[in-house]
């Protein structure tokens, strides 16, 4: 790419250089003129590190002050093309600046910021909308790039949110399970074999898995009728259903 | 013409890895965002996610082929998202390598059956073939 | 990206408590399979799998989870699922496996802290 050689740590170089340079005085008319120049190309590289999760204007901080370090030290003489000399400094100094701790810290922070806010977006969109958002939707809603969106969902910290927040529906997990048992008191030979089992349970049991299956009662209905959080209720239900499957037996094998 | 950050009628992403089980990953990474940008929603990219995987997982047949490919191909079409992973250069295994590979298999097979809505699977002596088709139910996002 | 693949192994009053974290896929179901066929034993025939911090379960892994169930009925015992995110669940339901596991969603339902 240039005459001065092979591209080492983009540190080695230029400090190498730096010493050999003689430093322009800091009031150069020239000098600023090439930085001002360049500022499009600092502008430009710190763009492609936007990826990572750093605001636009720290990075593009970091880049200008590099740029400014390489017209210090730029020695026009060494026949050097100066937006070569300057794009390796930059980009070193970009580089250097996401090895630095604080940026983990600030990143881990953003990363976990972003899902909860996908995490409400999730839940409020679904609302709205009465169907699951898109990515390109959340993606609109938080500001959060497709990408960021995506990641965030391989992580598992997508939809998880909205099953917490939809445990009013009658789709949340515990229910939709509870529903194969439910299926379950229709069928003739289970229903002989449920009833025996079930007046063993405590009366506490018995009477919830009534609620829910005989009277059809919702979690939030039973929550309130029992004067319980509806997480109570489906806690109970799981345990009371744990129960009665005891009582039943092993399955017979798939 | 189409709208960036989407796939449009005719799209087709291909990808080849080699058939090797820690890297059925690369296709869920890429089911994921080709899902995003064909329309679909949240739920529908998990399934595919999970779904694509499970296609893999049938191509592979259980065995860890190490000399073959496995080769993806998604194409986007008016009304549906159509997946196929094909096991080439390898010979197709006789045995699955696990103990539970059996009722493994047949685990696949209920999956697919649950979160897509057309599967199927053919297998030749050259090659092992699975495929999904998952229709969208919106508008192209 | 995705969540480092882990397991820890604990006892708690007795039962082993196996957590798991991350993706359970054809890669790291077998880590898994070793891990519970060598808790799973006729003195300690009953585990609580821990699949709080799962975020991916593919076949594979239900495959190894049903193996592990046999082993311990076999052994006189039970293998106790907790789960709590709706997606992870749902793979269990789709494949008729919440009849045949039991599952919790916490880790107090089964009586492990």
């Amino acid at each position: 790419m240039t005459a001065s050689g092979e591209d080492g740590p983009a540190g080695s170089t230029v400090e190498r250089e730096a010493q050999e340079n003689t430093p322009l005085p800091p009031d150069n008319v020239e000098r600023d003129a090439m930085i001002t120049k360049h500022l499009g190309l600092a502008q430009q590289l710190a763009r492609r590190f936007l990826h990572r999760g750093e605001p636009l204007d720290d990075l593009v901080q970091v880049a200008s002050v590099a740029l400014v370090k390489s017209a210090d030290r730029f020695d026009p003489e060494r026949g050097v093309d100066f937006a070569a000399f300057a794009t390796r400094t930059i980009i070193g100094e970009l580089k250097r600046h996401f090895r630095d701790k604080g940026w983990a810290v600030r990143a881990s922070r953003r990363v976990q910021e972003l899902y909860l806010e996908l995490g409400h977006a999730t839940s409020t969109l679904t609302q709205q909308l009465g169907r699951n958002p898109t990515v390109a939707e959340l993606s609109a809603a938080t500001g959060a790039d497709e990408e960021a969106v995506i990641e965030a969902i391989e992580a598992g910290k997508g939809y998880r949110a909205a099953s917490i927040d939809a445990s009013e529906s009658e789709d949340d997990p515990i229910s939709a399970r509870l529903g194969h048992l439910e299926r379950g008191f229709d069928i003739a030979e289970d229903r002989y074999l449920l009833d025996p089992a079930l007046a063993t349970l405590p009366m506490r049991d018995q009477s919830i898995l009534r609620m829910r299956f005989v009277e059809g009662l919702t979690q939030s209905e039973i929550a309130t009728a029992i004067g319980v959080s509806q997480m109570h209720v489906s806690r109970l239900l799981t345990s009371s259903l744990e129960k009665l499957r005891r009582q039943m037996g092993p399955e017979p094998a798939q | 013409m189409t709208d960036p950050d989407t796939l449009g009628v005719g799209d087709r992403v291909g990808l080849v890895f080699p058939a090797r089980g820690d890297l059925v990953v690369l296709a869920r990474l890429v089911a994921s965002v080709i899902s995003a940008r064909a329309g679909f929603d949240i739920e529908e990219l998990e399934d595919l996610r999970l779904a694509v995987g499970e296609l893999c997982l049938l191509a592979l047949q259980g065995s860890d082929a190490r000399h073959g490919d496995l080769q993806l191909e998604f194409t986007v079409s008016a009304d549906a998202l159509d997946i196929s992973c094909t096991l080439v250069g390898a010979a197709p295994a006789l045995q699955p390598i696990t103990e539970d590979g059996d009722e493994a298999l047949q685990l696949s097979e209920q999956i697919l059956a649950a979160l897509v809505d057309e599967h199927g699977r053919h297998q030749d002596d050259s090659s092992v073939r699975a495929w999904l088709r998952k229709r969208r139910r919106g508008p192209l996002a | 990206m995705e969540q480092e693949f882990h397991i820890a192994e604990r006892l708690d009053r007795g039962v082993p408590v196996i957590s798991v974290g991350g993706e359970i896929d054809v890669a790291t179901a077998p880590q898994l399979r070793e891990s519970l066929h060598l808790a799973i034993t006729p003195e300690q025939s009953s585990v609580v799998v821990d699949l709080l911090n799962v975020t991916f379960l593919d076949s594979t892994a239900l495959g190894v989870l049903v193996g592990a169930l046999k082993r311990c009925r076999e052994f006189g015992g039970e293998l106790h699922v907790v789960v709590n995110d709706a997606r992870i669940v749902k793979i269990f339901e789709i494949t008729g496996l919440t009849k045949v596991f039991p599952i919790v969603d916490s880790l107090t339902a089964v009586g492990a802290s």
